[in-house]
């Protein structure tokens, strides 16, 4: 099976990709931070470096895994958590969980706050675009859907009475893992697995489909529940994720559009190497926003939006007789 | 012409020479020293913040003063002759009220407590009651002349968002006062600067000074102050804090900082010991 060699080749390329992110931050990297011989070496390692990596992993692998199969499922190679909104709602979420104090109570309010607004999106986006499959309408729609949540999203930061609340607005828009902790990890962990799970399971049910709605549900699949497990899985990982690293554009754009032609169009096929790639960029662009001497460090957004943008515009190219 | 002489009528004559009646403040710094040099009668409005007890000390003194958010069309509707603004207050807000003929005076962020002191005269001077400003300065003066011998304790300063105070910085002559040397002018960081959590923890200074943990509503700028990294190597008494409102400005309020970091740093000596 050629995507043994696929899956190893993203397989190695993640495994570097995190050695790397673990050696990089500004107190270098000593054997000491693994083996615990200095305390705050090991502190260094395990409570800041190593959860930065793993919020990589997670944020990244759902990005990527969530934009293949909503491109399967819309059978449109535009459907991507940032751009149709999906982010943007969880971050709304997130945000009107997190200022109000709701989740300093409750730290697993978080995620849920992430993943109720994530649902409410995919939930709206299906209701506008149904079954056209119309890429202009799905793009438009999350256009007014990412306008709507970032407005909302302003609004709730200045109207909470810290003054550093408003400025936080880069962190929910642009995404970062900076200073991310264990905790962060342990709550949306189950939450990003439980929707991996679901989106994975979809597989075969996403192949058929590319056929057609009706071909597909001829040939026995069971189409409303194959799309309610692509949107629980997508809220879930997606929401889960994005309240705690806030919205980061175009990984789940830029990924499975580079690897579509590596598993022939196959949208089944195209699902864990998109999470792996998903994981691969978002640890890579943490690195480089690391790297960079910026006086405030980056966030990981402006990376992947860099990257993604001129591939977003590409891709309109490449469709521009389908779209118009 | 007309502006001129109207401004010369509303200023009259008290015992110390002339002052001035309307003052409005834009600038929460501004405010404090205002509130404790000058007559609160003649203090039309200050600030919001400087009404929040959560955000100054001065709430009190401020309470009959109606608050402004430093908008030139609420400063306009308060007839001032004199505006105090800061050197953080916005451009275009200070750019339109001189436009318009009002006098602003921008209050420099001190550097050092000379700085304050320079504040409080110069705050004295501009309003006509450099009696009051000049009682204050030398009270100051006094209490900091009770400098703390030096010690080997080491300290940093981690406000929210990672941010530390190195060189050339206010709270920084307070951490000398106390003899504590602070870890962040020995990296060489700036006064306000950016101070990596991973950097902080590999330096691990005796003593940790930050905001205190209790907040009216949440940010992530005053959550990563509860990142457990820092729980695990700065707990108890290693952990101190210090409230905002002692040194977010640069007031007479510093010297209450001084005195929390210094029983801070004898309740350190005396665990060593």
């Amino acid at each position: 099976m050629a995507d043994i060699r696929l899956l190893t080749g993203l397989g190695l390329g993640l495994g570097l990709a995190v050695f790397v992110g673990l050696m990089t931050g500004p107190a270098g990297f000593s054997p000491a931070m693994l083996t615990g011989g200095e305390s705050s070496a090991s502190t260094i390692f395990y409570e800041i470096r190593l959860p930065r990596v793993l919020i990589g992993l997670l944020v990244g692998g759902s990005l990527g895994l969530a934009g293949a199969a909503m491109q399967g499922l819309l059978r449109n190679p535009l459907a991507e958590p940032g751009i149709i909104g999906v982010s943007g709602c969880a971050g709304l979420g997130a945000v009107l969980v997190f200022y109000t104090g709701i989740s300093a109570g409750l730290a697993i309010a978080l995620p849920l706050g992430g993943m109720l607004g994530a649902l409410g999106a995919v939930w709206l986006l299906y209701l506008l675009s149904g079954r056209s499959n119309s890429t202009l309408m799905i793009v438009l729609a999350g256009v007014a859907v990412n306008a709507f949540a970032g407005a909302f999203t302003a609004l709730v930061l200045n109207l909470s009475d810290n003054p550093f609340a408003a400025f936080e607005i880069v962190f929910w828009l642009m995404g970062s893992f900076a200073d991310r902790s264990q905790e962060h990890v342990a709550i949306a962990i189950l939450p990003v697995f439980a929707g991996w799970w679901l989106l994975l399971r979809s597989a075969s049910g996403l192949n058929v489909l590319s056929l057609g709605e009706e071909t597909a549900t001829s040939l026995g699949v069971n189409v409303p529940r194959l799309r309610l497990c692509v949107i629980f899985g997508t809220a879930l990982s997606v929401g889960a994720a994005v309240s705690v690293s806030g919205m980061i554009g175009f990984i789940g754009l830029v990924v499975p559009h580079l690897l579509r032609s590596k598993v022939a169009n196959e949208p089944a096929r195209l699902l864990l190497p998109s999470a792996l790639g998903g994981a691969i960029l978002a640890v890579v662009a943490d690195i480089v926003v690391r790297v960079i001497p910026t006086a405030i460090e980056l966030k990981i957004g402006v990376v992947t939006a860099l990257v993604g943008a001129p591939f977003f515009l590409s891709l309109l190219k490449s469709m521009r007789r389908e779209v118009i | 012409m007309i502006r001129i002489v109207v401004s010369v009528s509303l200023m009259f004559v008290t015992s110390s020479g002339w002052s001035v009646e309307r003052i409005v403040s834009i600038n929460q710094c501004a405010d404090e020293l205002l509130l404790h040099i000058v007559p609160p009668d003649r203090i039309i409005s200050v600030t919001h913040f400087v009404k929040d007890p959560r955000i100054s000390w001065d709430a009190d003194l401020a309470r009959d003063i109606p608050g402004n958010s430093g908008r030139a069309e609420e400063v306009m509707s308060h007839r001032p002759d004199l505006v105090f603004a800061g050197d953080f207050s916005a451009r275009s807000t200070v750019n339109l009220l001189r436009g318009l003929g009002v006098r602003v005076i921008e209050l420099a962020h001190p550097s050092s407590i000379d700085d304050v002191l320079d504040l409080i005269a110069q705050v004295g001077q501009e309003t006509g009651f450099v009696k009051e400003a000049e009682t204050i300065r030398t009270k100051l003066s006094s209490s900091r002349q009770a400098s703390s011998p030096q010690t080997t304790i080491t300290a940093a300063v981690y406000q929210p968002n990672g941010y530390t105070v190195g060189k050339g910085s206010l709270i920084n002559e307070v951490l000398e006062l106390a003899g504590i040397r602070n870890v962040a002018a020995f990296r060489g960081l700036a006064s306000y600067d950016r101070y990596p959590m991973e950097l902080l923890i590999l330096d691990k200074p005796d003593l940790l000074i930050l905001d205190p943990q209790v907040h009216a509503s949440p940010s992530l700028s005053h959550e990563m102050l509860s990142h457990p990294a820092l729980g695990e190597v700065f707990a108890g008494a290693r952990r101190v804090e210090v409230p905002p409102q002692a040194w977010a400005c640069g007031t007479h309020h510093v010297f209450a900082a001084l005195k929390i970091i210094r029983a801070a740093a004898q309740s350190v000596r005396a665990g060593d010991g």
